[in-house]
Formats: C-alpha cells, structure tokens, sequence
C-alpha cells in the first residue's frame, strides 16, 4: 500500500514542483488585472517581452517587510537592466494603510492591490511573502517562499540567470554558496614571503633568508620567494646560493626580469664581469626597467675598463623610473 | 764692460748655483726623524673600549671625535681640565649628518626630542644600527612589556620583532605603525586580505580594523582576541546576547566548542550572516545524528529523516532551517520563532500555531468556504477549516510532517495515538484526493466536482 502511493506521488508530481505555490515551474504564468493603489488597472500583459519580478506581501508581516527591504535594493540594482519589478500586497482590509506602508518603506515599483485574492488563487500562493520570477516569454522560472536567510543569492542569482549573465552551473552555484576553498599551502606561502620580505626591508637578512626558505617549502614553485631569495644571499654575499635561486625561478618562468637582474648580479659579485653584462643588458630589454640594474651594469663596465659606458649606465640609472625590484627592499640603501 | 768682467760674473754665478744645490743636497737629503705620533682618542688608554663594539659609529671609526665633539685643545694632556661640554642638541648633531625624519605626521617620541641615543650609542654598541639593546628588549626601556604577559602572543611581537609593524622613527600612522591597519595586518595574513576582498558578506570591524576584535601584541585568548567568544560578540552585539542568555531553550551550538563561531565566520563569507556554510547544511552538520538535549529529550537525525521524505516543507527546500527554528534560542518548545505545542494533542488555538501562521493566511482556517486559499477543499468547502474548527479539532500537525514526508504537502503517513500508530492513507488525485485514516471512514475530496462522502 505504502509503495503503491508513492508511486501515485510521484507520478503525479509535476517534473518541476514549484515552492509553496500551484504553478508548476515553466508553465506560462496567468495573466491578472489589479488596481494599483493609485486605483489604476495594471494587468501582467502590460509588461509583455519584459523579465518580471514579482513580490506577494501583506501589511503587517515581518517577513513581508524584511524581505520587501532586500527586494527593494534589488530594484534599484536591476531596474534598468530589463526586469520589471511589481508588488502584489494581499489581504487588502485597510488599503490606506498599505499606503502608508508603501510610502514609509519609500517603494518606488508599482505596487497592485489582491482585493479579490485573484492572484493568490491562480498562482496558489501559500506562503507569505512569495517573490516570484517570471522570464521574457511569461513563463514562470522561479519562486521564493518566505524570507529565507539565502533570499538575496536565489533572488540575485536567478535574475541573473534569467538575464543570460550566469548559465546553470553558476545559478546552482550562486544559490547555494559555500565557503571558497582556500590553497592552505599558498596562504602560508604568501605569509612568509610577506614577512621575509619586511625583514629584509629592515635589515635582518639572516631571518628573512629562514623566513623566505619556509615559504619555499609550502611553496616550492612560487617566484617571487625564489628571486628573493636570491637577493637575500646576495646581501649576504653568497653569490653561488643566490645563482641557485635565481636558477630555479628563471626555470619555471624563462621571462622573470627579477631572476635575469639577479643572475646578472650574481654573477659581477662571482667577477663573470662579461657575462654579467650580457645578463643586465638582456634585463634592460625588459619592459620594466629600474635604475639597480642600470647601476650594477655600470659597475660592471667600470670593472672592465669601459668608463664611457660605465657612465653611461650610471647616468641610465638615475633616468629610469625607480620601479620595484626586490633587490631594494632589501637594499633600500641603494635608492 | 770687459770680457773680464764678464767671465767674473758668470763664475760667480756658477758658485752661487753650485752652493745653493750643494746647500739644498745636505739640508733635505738628511733623514728626519718622524716626530712619535700622540696617541689618538680611540687608540689612547682612555677611549680604546670603544672600538671593541661590533657595530660602531663611522666617526669613532675614523677617529673623527671633533666631529661630534668639536676641538678641545689640552684635552689629550690634561683630560680633567679640559673637558668637553655636554652635546646641547643631540637630534640637531645627529642631522648634520643623518637624514631627518621631519616630514611625517607620527614621531616616536624620542625622536621628536632628538633624542636619538635614547635608543642609538653614539659611539658604537654589540647591535646594529649601535641599538643600546636587542629586539624588544630595547623597546621595553621605556615601554610597558607587559604588554607581552598574555599566554597567546603575536608571532612579531612574540620573537621581538616590534619593527615589523611599528616604525622606529616617524610614520604616517598612528602609534608609527608601517602601514594604516588593517593593510599593515595584511602584509603578512595575506588569505585575510584575499578573503575580505572577494568574500560578498564581510564583517565590517574585521574590514574596519583587526585590533577591534585582536590584541596586537598578546592576549589570555587564543588568536588574542580580546575577550573569549561569545563575550567578545556580545560586546557588540547586545541584543543577541539578550537573545541568547534569556532564551528558555538555548541551541548547544553557541555553548559549545566554538560557541558563535560553530556556525558563523569571524572575518567574511559568501554565505547570508556571515555563515560559514549553507544554512540547512551548517545544522545538518550536527544533527545527522541524534542529539540528547539538556532537558533529557532526543532529538532525531533530520538529516536520515529528510534522506528518507521526499516531500520537505517549504523552508526545508529553501534549505532554511531558520523559517521555523531560532538558531540562538527561543522561549518556545524546540527552539521556535513562534508558539507551535509540544505535546502531540492540543486543542486547535491560533496562538498555539502562531509559528504556522508566520507564513501560512490564518484565513486557510477562518474561512469556511473558499475557491483560492487551499486545494484542501471538497467544492468551496474549506477542509482546513472543517477539520480544525470543531470540537478536538484537529491541529496542524495531526496531518502534516513538521519537517517532510513521503507524501504531498508533508502529510503524514501515520498519526500516533497511544500506542497505536494509525496509517492516514491520503491519496492526492488531479483534483483532490482521499484519506482513510483512524480518525473517521474513508473520505473523499474533489475541488471541480464535490465529493459526497456518506
């Protein structure tokens, strides 16, 4: 017996069973002509080829109001972006005083009078308040019962739905948010490699290179911390550690300005004056340029012998926009 | 003149110039002996120790006293006569060379005193930068190191790395700190910053600035906060406090573990009230299983009962257990916003069913006829109103599930009654639909056609 009226349950569910209303989802919503509370007819056809949102409340109904304040911010969001919004107050004993409450909660949609409790009969309404959302071909997508905790997700993302902005997947996402999951290992990284970097900017380099080194082991693949690292070991004057660094960075991005200025570095500290060179120069082909690497090819020109060019470069350093380069904040004299 | 004359005076020119090379030969050729050189301050007896520092002052290092100390004459041969005035103007000797610091709205205080070797040895000391100490210790000369004594304190603070937030000499900010909070907390707790950044529901004294909630140095409370959660909550939110406290049934989950924090996130979410999941999914969390409360009674496993009833109350399927339930406490049977009886039989009375109506017309029980405030009628007769309006009328939740069932409208499968559990058998057809249950015959409804039930 218990299967058999399962069975009957189901069979006579619509494939789409709306929510606390009679209409199932996807049926053409019925067509109503009401007053609105200036005592002018307004019928749902008026609103033809337009995304309709659709707000059933009654007066003196907390769910009603705090959903009608949410609803409201909506309208001022959305109002010119095609959606038309509409208010249906119900049970409609005191209509001056439906007034007033249009007029003290400042609603600036039409809001229409259910005297005859039309619409709550034909949509089947059974639950106060019921927003309603209605696509550009009339038919019905959408309603929410009540005033749940997640209304402003299911309102926001269904007219966004409706409006082409999301496909599916984003809707479902967006009406059943959960907490972004965060890469636990990157977060501590990112920590480290801040901190590394303010010892370094205060001048307690030997930290910093620890900081910087546990940063690499939540993060062995992060960049920046290599290339800081390197020039951590260049304030130590640890060329060979520092190539090392600079290596491992230029090997996952063959682009990295940060680790050909610092190899280039590198290597005038190890005396490669000429390959030095050629690794500064290529830097300065960059599109960001900084006046250190400008300063360490002069340097690298006057150790060759080459005044001209040294002077050249030096006068290049002082030219160039002092953009950021890590090699500063942890040598902030060298501004 | 005679050739005579002239050959006179070109020898005695000669002799003049042989003389005065020979003269110059024997005055410049002889070797002088070096004059023995006065010992210098530092290399004295009496100012050595200041180059056994490891870090020392340039001038000390170059030997360039008078540069801060001006010349002295007979100093050196008579120390105790001759002695140096006191500096007048630290900060103004320190400028001559140093970079000043002038510029910026916030100055440590000896800084705008110029008193620069308040924390600085003008001649050198076994810290960089010659600092009179190390780390914190230095700070805690003149500041408060009580400021350390809580159990749980910040890692920076913790290990003396007061610089890594606070600027030693002048900054734009208050209490010099490096950055304006809660950018300078960002530097470091950088998942925070990507949090409140995306996150759309943010909890604005996180965003305003973490010391509203965080001590910055220590606490006695984990994460120092300043007081533990919930009081630290309550501390602003009052009227969830009066909520919560004087609530008759209270939720176990603010008195328990994390108290507020078992449901709702500190800094920001993407989730309405900042909840750290979606609602039905935060309180199914817990009651997946069955939960004994204070007062004795057990609570069943909602998550296995909505798994087994496909038919969930409306706020159910908005995934909303807050329609009906408040989540820090009620004076109301089972947490509830509103009256709903505890006890299975109770007369049909609207304030006993208050919670029903918060949603639901009360006209679906006042009104003896209708054609549009229920599906639940035989022609316009209104069964709601027919079963609940008489005598043991019969209330809401004699026929429907509170949470869900198998069946249309949550209506139940069976209706307990002593120990008899009697089956209500609802049959939902197009138009209306049947019941068989232990309460009367079998009965039918019929909204087109009104059904003749003899």
């Amino acid at each position: 017996m218990r299967i058999l009226l399962l069975v009957i349950f189901i069979v006579l569910s619509p494939m789409k069973h709306a929510l606390s209303i009679e209409v199932p989802f996807g049926e053409t919503a019925p067509d109503f002509t009401l007053k609105n509370i200036k005592g002018e007819e307004v019928s749902l056809k008026d609103f033809k080829g337009k995304i309709i949102a659709l707000i059933y409340w009654k007066n003196d109904h907390d769910y009603s109001y705090k959903a009608l304040d949410d609803y409201d911010g909506f309208f001022k969001m959305y109002r010119r972006r095609g959606v038309q919004f509409i208010g249906i107050a119900g049970e409609t004993g005191d209509q001056e005083k439906i007034r007033r409450t249009v007029k003290d909660l400042k609603i600036k949609f039409p809001v229409l009078l259910d005297s005859n409790r039309t619409v709550l009969g034909s949509y089947g309404i059974r639950a106060y308040p019921t927003t309603l959302l209605i696509d550009r071909k009339g038919k019905l997508i959408h309603a929410i019962p009540g005033h749940p905790v997640l209304y402003n997700s299911i309102l926001e993302g269904y007219l966004r739905f409706i409006l082409g902005e999301i496909n599916e997947e984003e809707l479902k996402a967006a009406i059943s948010p959960q907490k972004t999951k965060v890469d636990e290992s990157e977060v501590m990284a990112e920590r480290e490699y801040n901190l590394a970097l303010k010892f370094g900017e205060v001048g307690l380099i030997n930290r910093a290179i620890k900081t910087a080194k546990t940063s690499i082991k939540y993060k062995p693949d992060m960049i920046k911390t290599r290339n800081l690292q390197g020039f951590l070991y260049l304030k130590t004057n640890e060329p060979d550690k520092a190539l090392v660094e600079f290596q491992k960075a230029l090997d996952k991005d063959p682009g990295s300005y940060d680790a050909k200025a610092g190899i280039g570095m590198a290597c005038l500290y190890q005396g490669e004056v000429d390959y030095a060179i050629k690794l500064l120069t290529e830097a300065t082909k960059h599109n960001r340029k900084t006046s250190v690497v400008y300063y360490e090819l002069g340097k690298a020109y006057e150790l060759k012998g080459d005044k001209d060019m040294a002077l050249s470069m030096y006068k290049k350093s002082l030219r160039v926009a002092d953009e950021q380069l890590f090699f500063y904040q942890v040598n902030p004299q060298c501004r | 003149m005679t050739g005579k004359i002239k050959n006179i005076i070109i020898l005695f020119i000669i002799i003049i110039l042989l003389q005065s090379t020979f003269l110059s030969k024997t005055v410049y050729s002889q070797e002088v002996p070096s004059p023995v050189e006065p010992p210098s301050c530092t290399t004295s007896d009496c100012h050595s120790d200041l180059m056994q520092n490891t870090f020392i002052h340039d001038p000390v290092k170059e030997n360039e006293c008078a540069l801060c100390h001006g010349e002295l004459a007979g100093h050196n041969q008579n120390p105790g006569e001759f002695k140096f005035k006191e500096v007048d103007d630290i900060g103004e000797l320190c400028y001559s060379c140093h970079d000043s610091f002038e510029n910026n709205s916030f100055m440590h205080g000896p800084v705008e005193d110029g008193e620069c070797t308040a924390c600085h040895s003008p001649h050198g000391s076994s810290n960089k930068y010659q600092l009179l100490d190390q780390g914190s210790d230095l700070c805690f000369i003149c500041h408060e190191p009580d400021i350390m004594s809580g159990k749980f304190a910040h890692g920076p603070a913790d290990t003396g790395g007061c610089l890594a937030c606070h600027d030693p000499h002048s900054s734009d900010y208050a209490k010099n700190l490096r950055y304006k909070p809660p950018e300078l907390c960002f530097m470091c707790h950088t998942n925070k910053k990507t949090e409140l950044k995306e996150a759309k529901v943010i909890h604005k004294p996180a965003a305003d600035n973490c010391v509203n909630c965080h001590n910055p140095h220590s606490n006695k409370h984990k994460y120092m906060l300043s007081e533990m959660v919930p009081a630290l909550c309550f501390s602003c939110h009052k009227k969830k406090k009066e909520n919560v406290q004087e609530a008759a049934t209270k939720h176990g989950a603010i008195v328990v573990g994390k108290s507020c924090l078992n449901c709702h996130e500190a800094h920001a979410s993407n989730i309405a009230n900042r909840l750290s999941k979606a609602p039905m999914d935060l309180c199914l969390g817990c009651h997946n299983k069955s939960v004994r409360t204070d007062a004795g009674d057990v609570l069943a496993n909602i998550k296995e009962l909505l798994a087994k009833n496909r038919d969930h109350h409306g706020p159910i399927k908005r995934k909303d257990c807050s329609g009906c339930h408040n989540p820090h406490g009620s004076d109301e049977f089972r947490m509830l916003k509103e009256g709903y009886p505890s006890t299975f039989y109770m007369p049909f009375n609207e304030d006993n069913y208050k919670l029903c109506f918060k949603c639901h017309l009360k006209s679906i029980v006042q009104d003896p006829t209708t054609f549009k405030l229920t599906n639940f009628r035989n022609g316009n007769v209104n069964l709601h109103y027919k079963h609940v309006r008489q005598h043991k009328g019969r209330t809401c939740r004699a026929c429907h599930e509170t949470h869900a069932s198998n069946f249309p409208k949550h209506i139940r499968e069976n209706v307990p009654f002593g120990n008899w559990e009697f089956p209500v058998n609802y049959i939902k057809t197009e138009t209306g639909g049947s019941c068989a249950p232990g309460c009367h015959k079998a009965k039918k409804y019929d909204r087109e056609e009104e059904a003749i039930n003899k």
